[in-house]
């Protein structure tokens, strides 16, 4: 599974491997589809030039794609400008009980996402996708034996918001 | 012995706890019905936020957005202009429409790139409704879809890790041609999270449903454990069961996480 062949980086299979990661992290993280593609398009392009091996490659552009996402005031006005102006709505044809339920949690994890601790996102979206407590550490820029604890918690507020949008819907 | 905090309960259901760590937590577990019960309520939550984030998903863009990272690492400037140019949903369109017209083909190399890319199996994990009861896992909704990952040999080893999960998750083991190892979280056990490595897939968290692990034969090595204790392993061309099986045969056996 390494990305290095010979000192250069293999940019494709890299790409095949961490690009739909990076981009599930990013639309759960910025809340936005736009966003998520030109951040991790960037991160990616960020990358080039340096060798590296994947799993490092892969913590890597995680660590860019957070760093420009708390960087990026256009990303975070995109982001607000979106969650108020584009309420989750019923569409106006009828759906089945089954869609508008489905659609309903969703609307609820996006804004329990946006109201929790931008770090506490960060920590939850990157567990999700798999990385270890010490990754997560680094790029959460927390001390690693405080991870568990920190996850615990950031589970707790998640459920306690969500839970509370789903009950106002 | 004092409680278990929460810090050391989310590392242990994590997988993150070291051997020892993790033997002295277990041994409290086992005679402790508070840190047991807050154990179970934690997995639980885990287990729930899982199923939640699984819900927003969209479909990652990965043949556009590769055509253009190509074409910058080519020096391409008018990169971002080009793409400014492209309505995003035909981009869409077209890269949904040709990778599912190659996944069609059975048996086609790209049916496996495709399922690589997780554009066929963008699963929808549906919430775990309720909170568990006490001691138990949540049961995942019948419907959930299974989950798999697939990795090749590091240096001709392979080794398939489970940990945290309910006792009562089946674990069955077989050795097929070729030279990849799959895991395959089917049913309840589709709560599970993945993490690779170099010859290495970690299993954590996965609820009381069925795990169904291959190994490559032409691996040199290959072995399956859980929570930290190997329960069969490649010998010559023969799986090996190192524990009583409770279903299954000699060449497929099945194993429950918690026996």
């Amino acid at each position: 599974m390494s990305a290095v062949s010979g000192g250069n980086t293999d940019y494709d299979a890299l790409f095949r491997d961490v690009y739909p990661s990076l981009f599930r992290y990013l639309h759960r993280l910025t809340g936005d589809q736009d966003s998520a593609e030109d951040i991790a398009q960037e991160s990616f392009v960020r990358l080039l030039g340096r060798d590296m091996p994947e799993q490092e490659a892969r913590l890597w552009l995680f660590t860019v794609a957070t760093n420009l996402f708390r960087d990026g005031t256009r990303t975070s006005r995109r982001r607000e400008r979106l969650l108020s102006a584009t309420p989750w709505k019923p569409s106006a044809l009828p759906a089945p009980d089954e869609a508008l339920e489905r659609g309903r949690k969703v609307a609820s994890v996006k804004a329990a996402l946006d109201q929790i601790p931008a770090r506490d996102r960060q920590m939850l979206l990157m567990r999700e996708e798999g990385f270890r407590y010490d990754e997560i550490a680094r790029v959460a820029a927390v001390a690693p034996g405080s991870v568990g604890t920190l996850l615990a918690r950031a589970t707790r507020r998640f459920l306690a918001v969500y839970d509370a949008r789903l009950e106002e819907g | 012995m004092t409680h278990l905090g929460e810090g050391t309960l989310q590392e242990l259901l994590d997988g993150e706890l070291p051997p020892g760590a993790r033997a002295e937590a277990e041994a409290h577990l086992a005679s402790c019905p508070a840190c047991a019960g807050e154990l179970a309520e934690l997995r639980g939550l885990t287990a729930r936020t899982s199923a939640l984030l699984g819900l927003v998903e969209a479909t990652p863009p990965v043949l556009a957005a590769q055509a253009r990272f190509a074409r910058h690492r080519r020096g391409g400037g008018a990169l971002n202009e080009a793409r400014r140019a492209l309505p995003r949903a035909a981009v869409l369109v077209l890269a949904l429409a040709g990778a599912a017209a190659a996944a069609a083909i059975p048996g086609s190399p790209a049916r496996e790139w495709v399922r690589s890319l997780g554009l066929s199996e963008r699963a929808e994990q549906p919430a775990v409704p309720v909170q568990p009861a006490p001691e138990a896992v949540p049961a995942a909704p019948a419907e959930m879809a299974p989950k798999a990952v697939s990795i090749l040999p590091s240096e001709g080893r392979v080794r398939i890790a489970v940990s945290a999960s309910s006792p009562e998750l089946r674990v069955r083991a077989r050795l097929v041609p070729g030279g990849k190892a799959e895991v395959t979280a089917t049913g309840a056990a589709a709560t599970a999270r993945f993490r690779t490595g170099p010859g290495r897939i970690e299993v954590l968290g996965a609820g009381p449903g069925e795990l169904v692990i291959t190994l490559p034969a032409d691996a040199d090595a290959a072995f399956v454990e859980v929570n930290g204790r190997v329960l069969a392993a490649k010998e010559g061309a023969q799986l090996r069961s190192l524990a009583p099986r409770v279903a299954g045969s000699a060449a497929e056996p099945v194993f429950r996480a918690g026996s």
